[in-house]
């Protein structure tokens, strides 16, 4: 939430999407490769070609945090902290190979991570902290245990996201097969999406049955899944084949393939799904962004979907370069605008952003003068970051709110045009004292309904407002400390 | 509604003890609340929220400060205590690890103090007429190079020139700390961005506001605890609910036949919630010049409680959960009042 916004420009602040570059993000000496947002947009999670995943505060744009040991340090902080502090040590080390995926938690207090080293982290931001900030309606206990986890592969990890609020499930995207994984968190038990004993043929029609049958047998035709876009209880998978399943999530036990399609002959490399679930755009190795209409059709009596309807609707590509799509990235709320990294791209172009309603090209993002690989849009800052592929910095585009010199006296007023000053009739009268008393109670006896305690539902951009449900990350005093002891030395 | 009066701590002091500070969070057994009792030191009560030990057996927490505190803030996750003192600093003192870290910067007394809500940033405001917004985070860890840049508090983040007289409050949201108000003996009351520094908006109670003879003096802004509303006070003891969105004034409570003379006395101001849904009752709990104690309903203006509890000024009061009121009157003695709906 950010009050700020409603005594802005309204114009300014209703922007659909970011106009002005605002600089970047200097990670030396490390090198991003991927990055994101919280979902209140306090934090940046910012994944590293080393394997490092560091967290800065949006506000400031400073590194508060750094998870896992930092090798800079050897690791001394840590062991310090143990016994001082009677935490419970976290043993989490860093990925040691270059950061694939970063996915935050609902509540913004786990990170789930996927490595090109094969392994899967989760991550609880609270675990080397016995105490929080308080102004948060989100119960915290202190941990007694770290609840960190680390899962290791024989292959390859894609993407992992969390399911759903909890926590409790984790999906991932594994090569070797075309049927994504799901972890339980707690226990670490890992199973494959569809196995025989789980699937429930019973309201199937034929063809998913054959289709499914097909998959199990022959997972190779269908090649490795690749790409995974988790809304709700809607999963949807592409394959390094072209091919695309939607499964329903609505009972975790037994998972429901409810569409499937071969969208083109290469492989699909992101998905996304706009948050109302309506707009599907798929950005594919053939050098064409594809946006569909998708439709759930609902199931009779059980819960959950029995049918996903997919029609293709526009192409987004560019003409000239025929340039791939590294990654791509959606506005908020109904997916309006869609903006997509070039592969390749010399100082001329950069960023794309399209109107996904009639796809047609609306800007070009040029100031990065390099090529961009990950794209994260905030919708609470109105805010684009995306990394550089050359030097590892992330560059940020975001609303300009020009400052309202008009706000230091409280009558002044901006004008666009000369006005010529016409003296009004009681201008420079002498307030009768008596009567504004009496204007001012008549107007506050109208006013009878007075909320000084519930925050507001969403913010001026239409974004929901939890902000007192999320997790805030504490401040690490052992390490100004032992940073202030170390230059004193 | 009645007011009892459940515990009293005496302290000895040199001077007139003038800050308060509570850490009592909703969802935790917690407690911590700071009282300025000298100069330099803090008396820190923790866990004993009905006040029954003895001053002896509570902490005292020692700070280089050589002129009086102004204003102490317990941090949010109530580890630290930042003070602000007249000889123009400001001190972070954890609870557990000693001093952190001293902000020299201001030119002149720092009055007031707060925390972000996410706990990283500390505000002041000072007699220099600034306001200044301090990163608190460890930037430095990762490399030997960035130390020497950005460790710790080296300087301020923003300095943001707010007023045309001294600034003796602010307040920040508590859920939200993009936004910030100042309270200024220039009359006016401002509301900054704390992300660029920029005014947003100008509120004054006076029409004639520039003219110098007409300007009372702002010693007090409070949010409500969803930040849409301002309680504001002035030197002349009214108090005023502003919609600050709308730039106008919703609610004042002042009891016209009690109007003091105006010294310069600082007096305390709080909210009281008798709970957190929408239709929960709000009250405006109010100390005066002269020792009183006065509650006024939000939505109806009347005064429900009104009670001597002094023979001087009340100079802080701050509200825990919906039925406990802590005041500390300038003959250095704090109060612990239960309310009685």
């Amino acid at each position: 939430m950010a009050v700020n916004l409603l005594l802005h420009d309204p114009f300014c602040v209703l922007k659909d999407y970011p106009e002005d570059y605002s600089g970047i993000i200097n990670t030396y000496p490390f090198k991003a490769v991927k990055q994101k947002f919280n979902p209140t947009g306090d934090y940046l999670a910012i994944g590293c070609s080393d394997g490092s995943i560091m967290i800065y505060d949006a506000d400031t744009m400073k590194l508060i945090l750094y998870l896992g040991n930092n090798r800079m340090l050897d690791g001394e902080i840590v062991s310090n902290k143990s016994s001082f502090f009677n935490t419970p040590a976290c043993t989490m080390k860093n990925h040691t190979l270059s950061v694939q995926s970063l996915k935050w938690s609902s509540c913004s207090r786990y990170i789930i991570s996927a490595g090109k080293d094969a392994k899967v982290k989760i991550w609880d931001l609270s675990c080397k902290f016995d105490c929080f900030i308080t102004n948060s309606k989100m119960p915290i206990a202190s941990a007694t245990s770290c609840s960190c986890h680390n899962f290791e592969f024989e292959f390859a990890i894609w993407d992992a996201r969390f399911y759903q609020d909890e926590n409790k499930y984790a999906i991932l995207c594994a090569s070797g097969s075309c049927i994504p994984i799901i972890l339980e968190i707690e226990s670490g038990i890992k199973s494959k999406f569809l196995n025989l004993e789980t699937m429930s043929y019973s309201n199937d029609n034929e063809e998913t049955v054959n289709f499914l049958n097909d998959m199990i047998e022959n997972e190779k035709k269908y090649g490795n899944c690749v790409s995974i876009e988790l809304v709700d209880e809607i999963c949807i998978v592409g394959t390094s084949k072209g091919w695309l399943m939607v499964y329903d999530l609505t009972v975790i036990s037994s998972i429901r393939l409810i569409g499937f399609a071969k969208f083109c002959a290469s492989s699909i490399k992101n998905i996304i799904m706009s948050d109302k679930k309506k707009h599907l755009f798929i950005n594919s190795s053939d050098r064409v962004i594809r946006q569909c209409d998708i439709t759930f059709l609902k199931q009779n009596n059980e819960p959950g979907f029995k049918n996903a309807n997919i029609e293709f609707k526009h192409k987004y590509q560019d003409v000239i370069n025929k340039l791939q799509w590294n990654s791509m990235s959606l506005s908020s709320h109904s997916g309006e605008f869609l903006i997509a990294s070039a592969h390749g791209s010399t100082n001329e172009t950069g960023l794309f952003l399209w109107d996904t309603s009639n796809a047609s090209l609306v800007k070009i993002y040029e100031n990065a003068g390099e090529e961009l690989s990950d794209i994260d849009w905030d919708a609470n800052k109105m805010c684009i970051v995306a990394s550089g592929v050359d030097s590892g910095d992330i560059f940020c585009w975001s609303v300009n709110l020009p400052p309202k010199w008009a706000s230091l006296a409280p009558d002044f007023e901006e004008v666009d045009e000369q006005v010529n000053y016409v003296e009004k009739e009681d201008e420079f009268d002498e307030f009768d004292e008596d009567l504004i008393k009496k204007d001012q109670l008549k107007f506050e006896n109208e006013i009878n309904l007075l909320n000084l305690l519930t925050l507001d539902k969403t913010d001026v951009r239409g974004n929901k407002n939890v902000c007192d449900l999320t997790f805030k990350i504490p401040i690490s005093y052992q390490d100004i400390v032992h940073l202030r002891d170390n230059i004193e030395k | 509604m009645k007011l009892k009066l459940s515990a009293q701590l005496d302290f000895e002091s040199t001077s007139s003890a003038i800050t308060l500070a509570l850490f009592a969070p909703k969802h935790s057994n917690e407690f911590k609340l700071c009282v300025s009792i000298n100069s330099s030191q803090i008396l820190l009560v923790e866990n004993d929220p009905y006040l029954k030990k003895k001053i002896s057996e509570h902490r005292i927490i020692d700070t280089d400060h050589h002129k009086g505190i102004n204003d102490i803030q317990i941090s949010c996750d109530g580890q630290v205590v930042a003070s602000a003192s007249d000889d123009s600093t400001i001190e972070l003192t954890h609870l557990n690890l000693g001093k952190l870290s001293t902000c020299i910067s201001h030119t002149a007394p720092v009055t007031a103090i707060k925390f972000s809500s996410k706990g990283n940033i500390l505000f002041s405001g000072s007699l220099d007429e600034n306001l200044k917004s301090w990163n608190l985070s460890a930037s430095g860890i990762l490399t030997q190079e960035s130390i020497n840049n950005e460790l710790l508090i080296t300087g301020p983040l923003k300095t943001m020139s707010a007023h045309s007289d001294c600034i003796i409050s602010l307040d920040v949201p508590f859920f939200d700390s993009s936004i910030l108000a100042t309270g200024s003996y220039d009359g006016l009351i401002r509301i900054f961005d704390t992300s660029n520094g920029n005014c947003l908006k100008t509120l004054t109670y006076d029409k004639d506001w520039a003219n110098d003879g007409h300007v009372r003096p702002i010693v007090k802004v409070s949010f409500s605890v969803n930040g849409k509303y301002l309680l504001v006070k002035s030197l002349d003891g009214v108090v005023k609910l502003w919609d600050y969105l709308q730039g106008r004034v919703v609610r004042t409570f002042h009891d016209e036949e009690k109007q003091l003379p105006i010294n310069n006395h600082i007096t305390g101001l709080d909210f009281l919630y008798s709970g957190e849904t929408e239709d929960s009752k709000v009250y405006v709990v109010n100390g005066t010049q002269n020792g009183r104690l006065e509650i006024f309903d939000v939505m109806t203006k009347n005064k429900v409680v009104d009670v001597e509890i002094s023979k001087n000024s009340v100079s802080n009061v701050k509200v825990m959960g919906s039925d406990k009121i802590y005041c500390l009157d300038t003959d250095n003695r704090l109060f612990l009042y239960t309310v009685e709906m």
